[in-house]
């Protein structure tokens, strides 16, 4: 038989680490922003560009740029860093991805109509890809160091972490932003990047509001 | 009914007509999606009309079958480019800080685009695709289309006000009326217009410009809305005609033309002076070069006019696209009013032969202008009529018009010989009411003035429609469409030339039925068809006026290159091409083809007048003829707005 007073003793074991094993207090960001030079908000991408690093793990992720009427879709694609992405080839014509980035550099050769090839990117950054074949397609990937990012809908709202992005790809286990201070960062190829220093609370939201203008984004992350 | 009666009448029946479509226009459906595959093709888009009601979401997915091509809509802010395979650029705009506006295009697979502006709004393409480019449209209506309701129901208003008012309320004539002489009044002018040298001078510039047209038509751009030719004659010139010259000028055109001028200077073997003789030969007092025939009497009429308009129409869009077409017809024409110089004396090309010329005089019969005698007494009693045969100081009429019974601007072409040439001072330029000559002479007149309709509606659905399979067929040169081009031709002539005018007939038989068979229905047909005067001249201008709106920025960069050479004189060769205030076509057009239908009804019923003296009969006679101009500008309404 136990104890009572062991049984106790048990209890608070236990519950101090259930408590323990859980995240720490965490908040959201969430936010809406406003550009000038764009014919929409939507598709900025908003990142936490210091903060902590995480890899997802994560089988049923699924990330794919997809090869159509000559065309790159989507034509921006964020992942989390060591996420697999897919390159089918779903045109009337072959294509021949390639990268010449600094962050990585590939090339997926000429491959027809139905195939698909497939790249992980281990390496935080971005990523610019072409064809070797048709000039005009170009597309990003937009490798990132956490999952805590958030893409603009067409209203300019967003929200970090992006869980209706995430969990579309697949991602079915994010984690929650532990409460801190951290740097806001945006990019969007047309946008010049704009960073911003907030503190998360332990619970509850912290909303931002930033204004974008026409120009060079910046790099994803300083090396 | 009394006048009171009667004006009360009217204006209870214009806030009816006011009301109506406004009510109508409350009735709202719920907000739909639509989405449209929108095929790109030379000449046309496919669908070429979308019809949604306000609120409606319409998402595009574009694609071109052929070359790249544009997509404007008017009265909304969107453009897009449309390459194969759907390959879609977005335009969008944004001002900086510094308050330049920036424009950049977005590639993207579809286009939204909510229909929160009610009317009819036409999409046109942005990129030259062709010759036919500028012609490429398409509509977006947006229903409750509450202008073309409201436009339709005011038409209604000034046909029965107007039959209501000529029934029931005693008209005032135009006999008798004030005469405003602006040479009177403006003495400058009196001095200018008889400077023997008036004539050739203002002429002058006209004349080189036309020489460097003709140029810039065989050497410059072969792109029509590149070349200073094209965009001048075709846009500019055409618009100015119509809504400037004639209406305000009568015949003003004549007597700056070009064309015919080195014919008339070989003619006289003189550019400014008179070769005056003292013994008439021939009846006049000069001897012009050539076998100085006169012009056919059989052949003194308007119906080789109206043939040589309608071969020149059949090839409209052909000629009006392609520069090396117009300098052929600008030589065609040179060549032939110099080989006539020779043969035959005075300006017979132009009264007799030139297809502009025909319905320049029965449209400046409209006219606010008049040159006419001071007084018709001393005209009769001067017995050397120089005015006619001429004199010293000026040639005899080239027009072979005598001023002392002349009462129409038709075969006056302001040339200001006579008012050099009449020694008793005696000839004035008057100003008078719009639509005030209205004589009809012959079938001929009434033919060109009902041919003169058809072709506006034909050229308003050919040019200025969606329909690009009518484009096709009209433009039978590219196309190759020979088949489709000859049942194009002979549904234009048949209209024009058979089922028009015999309905228009048949109207007039109704006309004199009713109105108790006094006269015979030949001469109501003639009378009545000035009804359709005004309506043609505002139906023409409704249909010119947008190439202009549309175009204009054509105009000035061809001014900056106006051979074609990449000069930029003024800075404008690479302007950006943006209608000027397209959104407000439809509504303009309703507005002038409203403001027809009101004086070719009104000057139609006084035309009757000499015809059918008794009011109530003449009100009665009115009425077929009225409806018959009303239909016409409500084809010409429903063209424009719906």
């Amino acid at each position: 038989m136990i104890k009572k007073s062991n049984l106790a003793f048990i209890a608070v074991v236990l519950i101090v680490f259930t408590l323990a094993s859980l995240p720490a207090w965490a908040g959201t960001i969430i936010g809406s922003l406003t550009v000038k030079g764009l014919r929409s908000p939507k598709d900025v991408v908003v990142y936490i560009s210091k903060g902590p690093v995480y890899k997802v793990d994560s089988p049923e992720a699924r990330f794919a740029v997809d090869q159509k009427n000559l065309s790159f879709l989507p034509h921006v694609l964020v992942v989390p860093q060591g996420s697999t992405v897919h390159f089918p080839n779903n045109d009337k014509v072959g294509h021949n991805v390639f990268s010449l980035s600094r962050t990585q550099k590939f090339n997926l050769g000429n491959y027809g109509p139905g195939e698909s090839k497939k790249i992980v990117f281990d390496k935080p950054g971005l990523v610019e890809l072409r064809c070797d074949m048709h000039a005009e397609m170009s597309a990003y990937i937009l490798v990132m160091k956490n999952p805590f990012f958030g893409i603009t809908d067409k209203k300019g709202n967003f929200a970090i972490p992006d869980t209706g992005y995430l969990k579309g790809h697949g991602v079915t286990s994010v984690q929650e932003l532990p409460a801190g201070k951290y740097t806001v960062r945006t990019w969007h190829e047309k946008l010049k990047s704009v960073k911003k220093t907030i503190v998360v609370p332990k619970s509850g939201e912290v909303v931002l509001k930033l204004k974008l203008k026409r120009g060079t984004p910046g790099s994803l992350y300083k090396r | 009914m009394g006048k009171k009666k009667v004006i009360l009448t009217i204006l209870g029946l214009l806030v009816f007509a006011i009301v109506v479509p406004i009510v109508l226009n409350l009735w709202t459906e719920k907000p739909q999606t639509h989405i449209i595959t929108l095929e790109a093709k030379k000449y046309g888009y496919s669908p070429s009309r979308i019809k949604v009601n306000k609120g409606d979401t319409i998402i595009f997915k574009p694609t071109s079958l052929d070359v790249t091509h544009g997509f404007l809509l008017d009265g909304y802010d969107l453009e897009f480019t449309i390459k194969q395979e759907g390959i879609t650029f977005l335009k969008y705009s944004w001002e900086e800080d510094d308050g330049s506006v920036k424009i950049d295009w977005d590639k993207v697979d579809e286009i939204e685009l909510l229909a929160d502006r009610a009317g009819k709004f036409t999409f046109r393409c942005i990129h030259i695709c062709g010759n036919l480019h500028p012609f490429m449209t398409g509509e977006l209506i947006v229903l409750p289309n509450h202008q073309y309701f409201l436009a339709v129901s005011l038409s209604l208003w000034v046909l029965i006000s107007l039959l209501l008012w000529f029934r029931y309320v005693p008209q005032k004539t135009l006999k008798n009326r004030p005469r405003i002489d602006l040479l009177k009044v403006f003495p400058w002018l009196d001095r200018l217009v008889k400077m023997r040298g008036f004539h050739f001078f203002v002429l002058l510039p006209n004349v080189i410009i036309f020489y460097l047209f003709i140029i810039s038509s065989l050497w410059g751009s072969p792109v029509g809305n590149r070349n200073i030719a094209i965009i001048f004659v075709w846009i500019l010139w055409w618009f100015a005609l119509k809504a400037f010259f004639v209406p305000l000028g009568a015949r003003l055109w004549c007597m700056i033309c070009p064309l015919p001028a080195p014919a008339e200077w070989l003619s006289r073997r003189t550019l400014i002076g008179v070769r005056f003789l003292e013994k008439p030969f021939k009846r006049l007092h000069h001897k012009y070069l050539g076998l100085q025939w006169d012009w056919p009497k059989k052949m003194q009429n308007m119906w080789l006019q109206n043939i040589i308009f309608m071969i020149m129409i059949s090839f409209g869009i052909i000629l009006i696209t392609r520069p090396v077409a117009t300098a052929s017809l600008f030589l065609l024409i040179l060549g032939a009013t110099l080989i006539l110089a020779l043969f035959f004396r005075r300006r017979v090309f132009c009264q007799f032969l030139c297809p502009v010329g025909g319905f320049l005089g029965n449209y400046s019969m409209a006219s606010v202008t008049e040159i006419r005698a001071v007084d018709y007494e001393v005209c009769r009693k001067h017995k050397e009529k120089s005015c006619l045969v001429g004199s010293a100081d000026g040639w005899g009429c080239t027009w072979n018009q005598y001023i002392g019974t002349m009462e129409r601007n038709n075969y006056c072409g302001f040339c200001m010989e006579c008012l050099k040439s009449c020694p008793k001072d005696n000839i004035g330029i008057f100003v008078q009411p719009f639509g005030s000559d209205k004589k009809m002479k012959g079938y001929d007149e009434m033919f060109n003035i009902i041919i003169m309709l058809v072709v506006a509606i034909a050229f308003s659905v050919t040019m200025l429609g969606p329909w690009s399979f009518i484009k096709d067929a009209a433009n039978v040169t590219e196309s190759g469409q020979v088949l489709n081009f000859i049942v194009y031709v002979a549904v234009l002539w048949t209209a024009a030339l058979v089922i028009v005018p015999w309905i228009f007939i048949k109207f007039s038989g109704l006309s004199n039925r009713i109105s108790g068979d006094q006269v015979e229905t030949r001469e109501i047909a003639l009378q009545s068809s000035y009804a359709l005067i005004p309506v043609g001249i505002f139906a023409w201008i409704a249909f010119s006026l947008p190439s202009v709106l549309v175009n204009y920025n054509y105009i000035l960069s061809v001014l900056s290159d106006p051979l074609g050479l990449g000069w930029d004189i003024f800075g404008t060769a690479n302007m950006a091409f943006q209608p000027f205030y397209p959104q407000w076509i439809p509504a303009i057009q309703g507005g002038l083809l409203l403001t027809g239908l009101y004086f070719g009804i009104d000057r139609g019923f006084k035309a009757l007048e000499p015809v059918i003296s008794d009011r109530v009969a003449r009100a009665k006679a009115m009425i077929p003829p009225a409806v018959f101009a009303w239909v016409a500008v409500n084809v010409l309404l429903k063209l424009y707005m719906s």
